[in-house]
């Protein structure tokens, strides 16, 4: 099949110089597209030749009758933006073609240099790089748009659950009410729907919370307001809070503090609700034990790890973990998941304003280890963690 | 209306939310006589008459902002010294900053618990007798 040509309008006033060009590119190279060869002898030529048609190409000189040097150049790419050109140069004058090249031209050849096969390869590299380029800008400018359409729905959900969030405590209010007695006694069937419509408003309540938490503190407005505090105090005592949850499901909920790694440099309520996410989310896939550690680490740092027996991660899920789009990648129905799935991602923010580090080790069938180090009074740099097993 | 309705405080209600106001109502008739405005304009005119004990005012309504409903009252003779209570769905610090410019007694946010917004009464008012 006939391949469509190159059309290459050259621009040069030397007639000689002209058709040895035209005749280099005129000869055939098997299997790629031949040239065709449209001449102009002046700028104001070239010009019109360009306002009446596109070219694949063009190829100039640089001292032309009616401009020299970087004139050309300008006008050549003023009335052509999206077609590659190269300009052809004497011995002498590679400042001026690299000043060429700044201006947008794609490439230049010297004159005496200029042999058939320089030249087809310089044209045709010249539409590459080219079109290259377009796509290059193309993909940068959708990525621009990603970006902004991507920032844009945070800020929809953002609104979305804010304004959920009062009609939502408006029903639970109501079924709290009736839940409670304050409106007349239930018989057994009335509190019993009444009762789970409770639970399940409480459910949608704390999603609603949670992502609300979220989008806060990735919104970069929250500053923890870090001081000296007693870790395990405040470890101790988020676990107790959870002793309740974990008898329900017998669980066994221990909590192991090594002597001398008790003062932390944190935000007590940020580190609270690390502490509640972790274990809340430990217990869920726990089957028998859930382990709650805090020791001293390297260079006055302090870690935190919190350890389930369950089924474990494997290490392909491991990456969208701390995101709030980890849940996706969870299995939902049989395991009986009934988590909001934004917890890891509200702990790694909370370490992340505590310039922390959170790791989860983890492999199928040998439990999962969430580890948190954060700073001691002392620290400035968060030593590494030993990478995921 | 009975002795004892008679003797309760009398709690002014004032939120664009009709089904928010039911909801306080709800929570506040054990204790209180309940007035609601789910409209700013009719307030002023009506809350004369009322001669309420405490005003509650959302700040967030589309007709007029809470704030520039408890200056409309304030300016009425008998009402310079009544504790309004703001509540608000936003948490920004202009709206606290607003409420103390604006003279309001107390400041709470939406979603409120009923616990809370008794609470709140009783700290203003004191403690009311059980009906």
């Amino acid at each position: 099949m006939a391949q469509s040509p190159i059309s290459v309008l050259l621009v040069e006033d030397d007639a000689d110089y002209a058709e040895s060009v035209a005749l280099g590119l005129r000869r055939p190279t098997p299997g790629r597209e031949p040239f065709s060869i449209r001449l102009a002898r002046r700028l104001t030529e070239a010009v019109d030749a360009l306002a009446a048609g596109p070219f694949s190409a063009i190829l100039t000189d640089l001292q032309l009758p009616d401009a020299t040097g970087l004139e050309a150049v300008r006008a050549l790419l003023d009335a052509a933006p999206q077609t590659p050109l190269v300009v052809f140069t004497n011995h002498g004058d590679e400042t001026l073609a690299l000043d060429a090249v700044r201006l947008g031209a794609q490439d230049f050849l010297l004159k005496t240099e200029a042999g058939e096969a320089l030249l087809q390869r310089a044209l045709r590299y010249a539409i590459a790089r080219r079109e290259a380029d377009a796509r290059c800008a193309r993909y940068e400018s959708e990525i621009d748009e990603r970006r902004r359409v991507d920032e844009l729905k945070d800020r929809w959900l953002g609104t979305l659950t804010h304004d959920l969030r009062n009609p939502l405590s408006i029903i639970k209010g109501a079924v709290l009410e009736l839940d409670e007695g304050r409106a007349g006694p239930l018989n057994a069937d009335q509190g019993t729907l009444v009762a789970l419509a409770r639970r399940q408003s409480e459910r949608v309540e704390r999603l609603v919370v949670r992502l609300l938490d979220l989008t806060r503190l990735e919104s970069g407005r929250v500053r923890a307001e870090c001081r000296a505090m007693d870790a395990d105090g405040a470890v101790r005592l988020a676990a107790k809070g959870f002793e309740r949850a974990a008898a329900e499901r017998g669980l066994t909920l221990g909590v192991e503090v090594v002597p001398g790694s008790g003062q932390i440099f944190a935000d007590p309520d940020l580190f609270e609700e690390l502490v509640v996410n972790l274990v809340d989310n430990a217990l869920r896939f726990a089957r028998r034990t859930v382990t709650v550690r805090l020791a001293a680490a390297a260079e006055g740092f302090h870690e935190l790890s919190v350890t389930d027996d369950g089924a474990g991660i494997p290490s392909d899920r491991l990456g969208l973990l701390f995101t709030r789009y980890g849940q996706l990648e969870r299995p939902r129905g049989g395991g009986g998941y009934k988590g909001t799935g934004l917890g890891l991602a509200i702990c790694k923010e909370i370490a992340d304003l505590h310039r922390g580090l959170i790791q989860a080790q983890s492999a199928p069938g040998k439990g999962t280890s969430f580890v948190v180090r954060l700073p001691g009074a002392g620290a400035k740099t968060p030593p590494p963690l030993a990478s995921a097993r | 209306m009975s002795e004892n309705e008679a003797s309760k405080p009398k709690v002014v209600l004032v939120d664009d939310e009709k089904d928010f106001l039911k909801l306080m109502e709800n929570w506040l008739r054990p204790q209180y006589e309940v007035f609601s405005f789910s409209d700013p304009e009719a307030v002023a005119d009506r809350v004369r008459a009322l001669v309420p004990d405490v005003a509650i005012l959302d700040v967030h309504m589309p007709a007029e902002s809470g704030f520039a409903l408890c200056k409309r009252l304030r300016a009425q003779p008998g009402f310079e010294t009544l504790p309004v209570v703001f509540l608000t769905g936003s948490k920004t610090d202009e709206d606290f900053v607003q409420h103390l410019e604006t003279g309001g007694s107390r400041y709470l946010t939406k979603p409120i618990s009923r616990q809370a917004l008794l609470d709140a009464l009783v700290e203003q008012i004191g403690p009311s007798r059980p009906a």
